[in-house]
C-alpha cells in the first residue's frame, strides 16, 4: 500500500506492507536514527514524534502514521547549526554509546515545545519512555534542562562534576577537562554509525532455531521442508556443520578450559541454546523456514540449581566424547579453585572468635539496549568481513578462524559504535553463525537477535552461593577469613573461571588479614549461560563480604565504619592473595601493594553526602506521621582492580597529517564508555594539541593494532599507556624534527604546546610545518609511533557506596531514596565521563540490588523476557544519585590515572542491605531486595528471631 | 511475523462496523496498536483503524463523565474533569511513550489485571458503551470482561460513563515506583458506601468487599505469592479506607 507522511517537514508517498512497523519502514527510507531495542515498545529506541508526540515507532503500524506528520532527529540540525537539545546532550555527557540519544532528544524537543521552563520532575516525566542502561539519566535530565535555558534565551547553569583536587596533581591542558565526547556529534544527529546502519546490496537475513528444551539430545533434523520453502539460502546445524570444539569467552589465547562448545551440537543444555540456523531472502522467511525444520528431541532431566548440579545423581550436562579439561564433568563441576596464603586453619584457632555466614546471589543480564547484532560478507579479496557489536574485535577474529576453518588472515573484524556491551559482548556469541552462513551462501548475511532472544540467548551475571567464615580477635582485628563459593555457570563455561576467581579475588582483598583461603566450585547447570557482565564477579562478592562484616561488627558491638576502618588495605599494604588469583603464573607474579588510595576520604565525603548521623536518630528512622514507613541509612566499602596484570596489552598508533593532527588508531573498544575520548585527550595532552586535532579510529582487525578490548577496567589504564607511550614517541620524532628544521645540535629542550614547538629562546614552528617538511620537504619520513602496554600491577580503585532508603514494614516494599557514591580513580581524565561511568554503573547496580531477576519456570523456561517484568529503572523513579570523584595519584597510571568504570557495580547491594538492617533491624543475605521478599523476612523477625538465613 | 493483508481506515462508525462484521475475514480492532503490534497475533488478516472515527471526546455533565473509546491517556492524565485519581491511575498506565499512543478502549479490552486505570473505572461505575450493526448497548464493565467477544457482537467498544462523584484513594506496592503493582487497591466513597477494586488478585481488575478478599486465592507469580497477594490486598485496603475516611467531609 502507499501512505502519505510529512517528515521532517517533508512530504513524502512510501510503499510498505499493510503490516510493516513504522520503525521498520522509517529504516528502510534511510532514517537510521529510529533504531531497534524492542518489538513492543518498551525500551524507546524507535521513538518518534507523531503530530508532535513521542511515540514508539516498532508499536506503531506505517500504515496508521499516513496523513500524519513525522519528526526524527534527522530533521532537527539546520546545516551545521544543531539544535540547542544535540548542543546539550553533547556538552554535558548525556551520550554515552548515544543508540538511543536520538528517541531521548526527541523526548525532550516534544516536551520543551509545549513547555518552555519544565520541572526536572516534568522532564523526566517526558524521558520515561527511553530506557537507558548507561547513564543513570542524570546528565540525560541535565542536558534538557540546559536546552531549555537556552531556548529561553538564558544561560544554562554550568554543571561540572564534584572533583576533589588533589593538590599535588600537575597542572595539564587538557587531561583533567569536560572534554566533549569525540564521538558526541555524530550520535546526537544520529548518524548512521551502528552495525545496523550499513547497508550492503543482496543482504539476506538469518535467524536461529533455539531449543524449547533445557537438556535433551538431538535424535535427528530433518531440513527438508526448510531448504524447498523459495527465498531461503542455507539451514546449518550438527548435521552439515563440522564439529570443532571452541569457549566463547572474548579472552586471551589460550582460552581456558573446558573448550565446551561447539557451533551446532547433537545435544541441547538450555532453553534458548543453538538447534539449527537459517539464511534467508527476509526475516519472514527465515522466521517461517525456522517453523519448517523438524527435529526430534529425546528430553533429559534437567538441574538448574549450582548445589543439586553437584550432587551425586544429578543429570550430566556434558557428557559428550569428546568433552575435556573440565575438573569432573561427570559431577558437573567445570572448575575447582583453591587458593591459600598463610593459613586459615590455624587463624580460626587462634582467633577470639569465629562468625559465619551464608549468602545467595541471582542472575540478571546486562541488557544493551542495542542487541548482539553482526553482518558478514565475503569482500572482492574473498576474505570475510564481519561488522559486528562486540567488545573484542580481536578475540572474535582469532576464535572464530579455526571454526569456520579459515585463517585468521582471511578475516577482518569491524567494530562500528556499539549501543552498550556491559561484558555482553565480550563473546563470540552469534560471529560463527554469521561466518558459516557467508561461506554457504557468498552473501552478505545479517544476524540481529530479537530481544526476546537477547534475554533467552546471550549471556548473563554468575549465579553464586557464597559462605564466609571468618575469625576476628577482641580488639576487631581481623585473624583468618575463608570465602567459599559455589558458582552457578550455567551451560557452558565460557567466563566460569575467571568470574569465580576476579570473585574471591574481589572477596578478599579489601580487608587486611594474615589467613586467608578461597575454595570455589564452578558448576554446569541447564540455565542460560553467565558470563562477563560489568564488574565480573565482584558485584557477588562485596555484597557477601560487605554484608559480613557488618554482621560481625554488630555480633562485636563494634561501631560498622571503625570496625571496617581498622581492618581495610592502606597505602603500602600487600595485596596478598592476589598471586593465587590472577590470570598469569602465580610463581612469577610478585605481591604488589596499594600504591594509592583515597578510601579514607571516600568514605567522609559520601558521610558527609549521605547524612549519615541520620542513621541514629530514632525519630528520623521513624517518622510520626508514616507509621508503617521505616528509613535507613547503609554504607559499603568498595574496592576492585584496573585491568588484568601481566595479562592484557594495548596497543595504540598514532601518525601526524599535513596539517599538524594526528591519525590515534586503537585496537581498543569503546562501547559507549568514552574511552575513544579519554585516549584522545592523552594524546592531545603529550603532543600539546587540542582535542579536535585527534581524530580517534577504534577498531579494525585491519586497521588498528591488537588490544584485548573492552574488559577488565583496563582501557584508561592499559590502552591509555599505551597512547601515552606512543604519544611520547611521536612527541620526539617531533623534536628531532624540529632540530633538523632548526639546525639544532641539542633538541631536548623543544616543548609542545597549543599545536606548536616551541624552543626556551621563542623560536616556535607550528605542527603543520614540521608535518609539511617531514611528508613533503627534506629527508621525507612518516612521524609515526606504535606503542604497546601490558601492566605487572592492577592498582585498585577504592569507593564508598551509600543509601537513603525507606521500608513499608507492611508490605515490604523498599524505596530507594538516595545513592552516593564517592571513588577514587586516580586522577580523573574526564570528569564528564567518570562520572556518567559512576552514574550510570550505580544505576545497573540498583536494578541488581532491588529488582532485576532472571525467572524460570520448573522446565528452565525465562519467565520474564521482556522489560517491565525483568525490571529496570526508568528515568521518572530514579533516587537522587550523588557522585565524588575523590582524586589521588596512581603511580603507575597514565597521569595517575586508574580504573572507574567497573567499581560503581559493587557497593549498591551490600550498602541497601546495611540500610534495610539500619531501618528494620532485620539482615537479608539474598538479593534482590523484593517486596515479599523484604516482607518475609520482616515476618520471620517478628514471629521468630531477628536472624534471617 | 505479520500476516496483517489489509489496513483500513473507516471514516465512520457505520463502515467499520461493516468491515468487521463481515464473514470469513479475520479482522482485528486497531486502536492505539501498541498491543497488537507488540503480539501481532498470528490469525489477523486485516484491521481496522479507528483514529478517523472521532471516539475521542472527554465530556462532563454533573456527576456523569463520558471518556470517547479512542481518548489517549495522556488526555486522561490532563483533563481537568477527570478526577483526581483516575488521572493518576491514567498516568500509572504506562510512560508517556504508552500514554501518547495507548487509548482507554484499548485498555479496557486488554483487560491487564495489573491496570490501576481499570481498577479505578470500576470504582467509578464504568459502563462501556458497544455499537454494533444492530444498535447500541450499555453495559457495567465486569459484564463486558465477562465475554468480550460476545459482549463485542462483532461490534465497537465507543465510549466509556463514569459516575465521578465522591472522595476516591488508591494504594499499591511495587518493586520500584513506576513498576507494574503487585498488589493496587483503588478505592471509592460515595454517600457513606465504600467500593473498592482490587488489581494483581484475578485475570482481570476486580470489585470485592474486604471479606471477600480474604476467601481469595489470588494466582500466583514471581512477584507476589498467593498468600502475599491476599495480605497486601487486605493492607492496602485498610489504608485506603483510612484514606476515605480522613477525606469523607471533602
Amino acid at each position: 500500500m502507499q501512505i502519505q507522511i510529512t517528515i521532517n517537514g517533508k512530504q513524502k508517498t512510501w510503499s510498505c506492507q499493510a503490516g510493516e512497523n513504522l520503525m521498520r519502514l522509517l529504516r528502510r527510507q534511510g532514517y537510521y536514527s529510529v533504531r531497534y531495542g524492542s518489538d513492543s515498545g518498551e525500551t524507546g529506541a524507535a521513538a518518534v514524534l507523531l503530530d508532535g508526540k513521542l511515540v514508539s515507532a516498532d508499536v506503531l503500524l506505517a500504515a496508521q502514521a499516513h496523513g500524519h506528520s513525522i519528526e526524527t532527529v534527522e530533521g532537527l540540525a539546520v546545516g551545521t547549526h544543531l539544535h540547542p537539545l544535540q548542543e546539550a546532550f553533547m556538552r554535558t555527557g548525556a551520550i554515552q554509546s548515544g543508540y538511543a540519544t536520538p528517541a531521548a532528544i526527541l523526548a525532550a524537543k516534544a516536551l520543551l515545545d509545549r513547555c518552555p521552563d519544565p520541572s526536572e520532575a516534568e522532564v523526566r516525566d517526558a524521558l520515561s519512555g527511553i530506557l537507558d542502561r548507561e547513564t543513570g539519566y542524570v546528565k540525560v535530565v541535565q542536558a534538557v534542562l540546559a536546552a531549555a535555558a537556552v531556548l529561553r534565551g538564558e544561560e544554562p547553569m554550568s554543571i561540572e562534576p564534584n572533583v576533589l583536587p588533589f593538590p599535588e596533581a600537575s597542572p595539564t591542558q587538557v587531561v583533567g577537562k569536560s572534554e566533549i565526547k569525540v564521538d558526541a556529534l555524530k550520535l546526537a544527529k544520529g548518524n548512521p554509525a551502528f552495525v545496523d546502519d550499513f547497508e550492503i546490496r543482496g543482504m539476506i537475513y538469518a535467524k536461529v532455531l533455539t531449543s524449547p528444551h533445557a537438556h535433551a539430545r538431538i535424535l535427528d533434523i530433518d531440513d527438508s521442508a526448510a531448504r524447498a520453502l523459495p527465498g531461503v539460502h542455507a539451514v546449518i546445524h550438527y548435521k552439515n556443520i563440522s564439529r570443532r570444539r571452541y569457549a566463547s569467552g572474548g579472552q586471551t589465547y589460550p582460552n581456558p578450559k573446558p573448550h565446551d562448545q561447539v557451533s551446532f551440537d547433537n545435544k541441547v543444555r538450555y532453553v534458548g541454546d543453538r538447534v539449527a540456523a537459517v539464511a534467508a531472502e527476509s526475516l519472514e522467511i527465515a522466521g517461517e523456514a525456522l517453523k519448517r525444520i523438524r527435529v526430534a528431541y529425546e528430553i533429559l532431566p534437567a538441574v538448574f540449581d549450582e548445589n543439586e548440579a553437584m550432587q551425586a545423581g544429578a543429570p550430566v550436562i556434558h557428557d559428550e566424547p569428546d568433552m575435556e579439561g573440565a575438573y569432573d564433568a561427570s559431577r558437573n563441576i567445570s572448575h575447582f579453585i583453591d587458593a591459600e596464603s598463610g593459613d586459615v586453619e590455624a587463624g580460626f584457632a587462634q582467633a577470639d572468635y569465629v562468625f559465619e555466614h551464608r549468602y545467595r546471589l541471582h542472575q540478571v543480564q546486562q541488557t544493551p539496549i542495542e542487541t548482539h547484532i553482526c553482518i558478514g560478507y565475503w569482500d572482492a579479496d574473498e576474505r570475510l568481513v564481519l561488522r559486528t557489536s562486540t567488545q573484542v574485535p580481536f578475540h572474535v577474529r582469532r576464535m572464530v578462524a579455526p571454526l569456520l576453518d579459515l585463517p585468521v588472515k582471511r578475516i577482518r573484524v569491524i567494530k562500528p559504535r556499539i549501543g552498550g556491551g556491559f561484558g555482553a559482548k565480550q563473546e563470540m556469541l552469534i560471529e560463527d553463525i554469521v561466518g558459516h552462513l557467508v561461506l554457504a551462501t557468498h552473501r552478505p548475511v545479517r544476524l540481529e537477535l530479537t530481544r526476546e532472544e537477547e534475554f533467552m540467548c546471550s549471556r548473563s551475571r554468575h549465579p553464586q552461593t557464597i559462605h564466609y567464615k571468618t575469625g576476628v580477635n577482641k580488639d576487631g582485628m581481623l585473624v583468618a577469613q575463608q570465602m567459599t563459593v559455589i558458582g552457578n555457570t550455567g551451560a557452558y563455561a565460557t567466563h566460569g573461571l575467571t568470574v569465580q576467581t576476579v570473585t574471591g579475588l574481589r572477596g578478599l582483598s579489601t580487608y587486611n588479614c594474615p589467613h586467608k583461603r578461597f575454595e570455589c566450585y564452578v558448576v554446569y547447570t541447564n540455565i542460560p549461560v553467565p558470563g562477563a557482565y560489568r564488574g565480573y564477579g565482584a558485584p557477588q562478592a562485596l555484597f557477601a563480604l560487605e554484608s559480613h562484616m557488618e554482621e560481625i561488627a554488630e555480633a562485636l558491638g563494634m561501631d560498622v565504619l571503625e570496625f571496617k576502618r581498622k581492618n581495610w588495605i592502606k597505602v603500602g599494604d600487600p595485596l596478598d592473595i592476589a598471586p593465587q588469583l590472577g590470570e598469569g603464573d602465580p610463581d612469577l607474579s610478585a605481591i604488589s601493594v596499594v600504591g594509592s588510595s583515597g578510601l579514607a576520604e571516600c568514605v567522609a565525603q559520601g558521610m558527609n553526602a549521605i547524612g549519615w548521623q541520620r542513621r541514629n536518630d530514632p525519630i528520623w528512622r521513624v517518622p510520626p506521621d508514616r507509621p508503617h514507613i521505616r528509613r535507613g541509612i547503609g554504607m559499603a566499602v568498595c574496592m576492585h582492580g584496573t585491568a588484568i596484570p601481566g595479562l592484557d596489552m594495548g596497543a595504540a598508533s598514532i601518525k601526524i597529517n599535513d596539517d599538524g593532527s594526528f591519525n590515534l588508531l586503537v585496537g581498543a573498544t569503546d562501547l559507549g564508555t568514552g574511552s575513544d575520548t579519554v585516549l584522545a585527550q592523552i594524546a592531545a595532552e603529550v603532543l600539546g594539541v587540542p582535542l579536535e586535532d585527534i581524530i580517534v579510529y577504534s577498531s579494525d582487525t585491519d586497521m588498528t593494532p591488537f588490544d584485548t578490548g573492552a574488559y577488565a577496567s583496563s582501557t584508561t589504564y592499559i590502552s591509555g599507556t599505551a597512547v601515552k607511550k606512543a604519544a611520547e614517541q611521536v612527541r620526539e620524532q617531533i623534536k628531532e624534527r624540529v632540530g633538523l628544521m632548526l639546525g639544532l645540535d641539542d633538541c631536548r629542550h623543544v616543548g609542545l604546546r597549543n599545536r606548536h614547538a616551541s624552543m626556551p629562546d621563542g623560536r616556535s614552528l607550528s605542527l603543520a610545518e614540521i608535518a609539511l617538511h617531514a611528508l613533503h620537504q627534506d629527508q621525507q619520513c612518516q612521524i609515526m609511533a606504535t606503542a604497546s602496554f601490558v601492566s605487572p600491577e592492577s592498582p585498585p580503585p577504592f569507593a564508598g557506596q551509600f543509601a537513603e532508603i525507606e521500608v513499608d514494614i507492611e508490605t515490604g516494599q523498599v524505596t530507594v531514596k538516595k545513592l552516593v557514591m564517592a571513588v577514587d580513580c586516580g586522577v580523573v581524565i574526564n570528569p564528564i565521563t567518570a562520572s556518567g561511568q559512576v552514574e550510570g554503573g550505580m544505576t545497573q547496580a540498583l536494578g541488581y540490588a532491588h529488582c532485576e531477576e532472571m525467572i524460570y519456570d520448573e522446565d528452565g523456561r525465562l519467565l520474564n523476557p521482556t522489560f517491565g517484568p525483568y525490571k529496570i529503572y526508568r528515568a521518572d523513579e530514579m533516587p537522587e544519585l550523588g557522585v565524588f570523584l575523590v582524586q589521588t595519584v596512581e603511580p603507575t597510571g597514565p597521569f595517575g590515572a586508574k580504573a572507574v568504570a567497573e567499581i560503581p557495580k559493587d557497593g549498591v547491594a551490600p550498602a541497601m542491605a546495611s540500610a534495610i538492617a539500619n531501618a528494620t533491624g532485620v539482615r537479608i543475605r539474598q538479593i534482590p531486595f523484593t517486596p515479599e521478599r523484604v516482607w518475609q523476612a520482616l515476618h520471620a523477625a517478628t514471629t521468630a528471631s531477628r536472624d534471617i538465613p | 511475523m505479520t500476516v496483517i493483508q489489509t489496513y483500513h481506515r473507516p471514516p465512520d462508525v457505520a463502515t467499520a462496523l461493516q468491515l468487521l462484521a463481515r464473514d470469513g475475514v479475520r479482522t482485528a480492532v486497531l486502536a492505539g496498536g501498541v498491543h497488537l503490534n507488540a503480539h501481532r497475533p498470528a490469525d489477523v488478516e486485516e484491521v481496522v483503524d479507528l483514529q478517523d472515527l472521532g471516539l475521542d471526546e472527554v465530556k462532563r455533565q454533573g456527576q456523569n463523565l463520558t471518556v470517547g473509546a479512542m481518548t489517549r491517556l495522556q488526555v486522561l492524565v490532563e483533563h481537568e474533569d477527570v478526577p483526581e485519581v483516575m488521572r493518576l491511575c491514567a498516568h500509572r498506565a504506562g510512560p508517556n511513550t504508552f500514554r501518547n499512543q495507548g487509548t482507554l478502549g484499548g485498555v479496557i479490552v486488554g483487560a491487564n489485571p495489573e491496570s490501576e486505570l481499570l481498577a479505578a473505572l470500576l470504582v467509578y461505575e464504568a459502563e462501556v458503551t458497544v455499537q454494533t450493526l444492530a444498535g447500541v448497548r450499555r453495559l457495567p464493565l465486569s459484564d463486558f470482561w465477562a465475554d468480550v467477544p460476545a459482549a463485542r457482537q462483532r461490534g465497537l467498544l465507543t465510549a466509556v460513563s463514569l459516575a465521578v462523584d465522591g472522595v476516591a484513594a488508591c494504594e499499591r506496592v511495587a518493586r520500584t515506583p513506576a513498576d507494574a503493582p503487585i498488589v493496587a487497591v483503588v478505592g471509592r466513597r460515595r454517600s457513606g458506601e465504600h467500593r473498592l477494586a482490587f488489581c494483581g488478585l484475578a485475570s482481570t481488575p476486580v470489585l470485592l468487599s474486604t471479606g471477600e478478599v480474604e476467601a481469595l486465592t489470588p494466582p500466583a507469580d514471581f512477584r507476589g505469592s498467593s498468600d502475599y497477594r491476599r495480605h497486601m490486598a487486605h493492607i492496602l485496603s485498610q489504608r485506603v479506607l483510612r484514606q476515605l475516611d480522613q477525606t469523607q467531609g471533602a
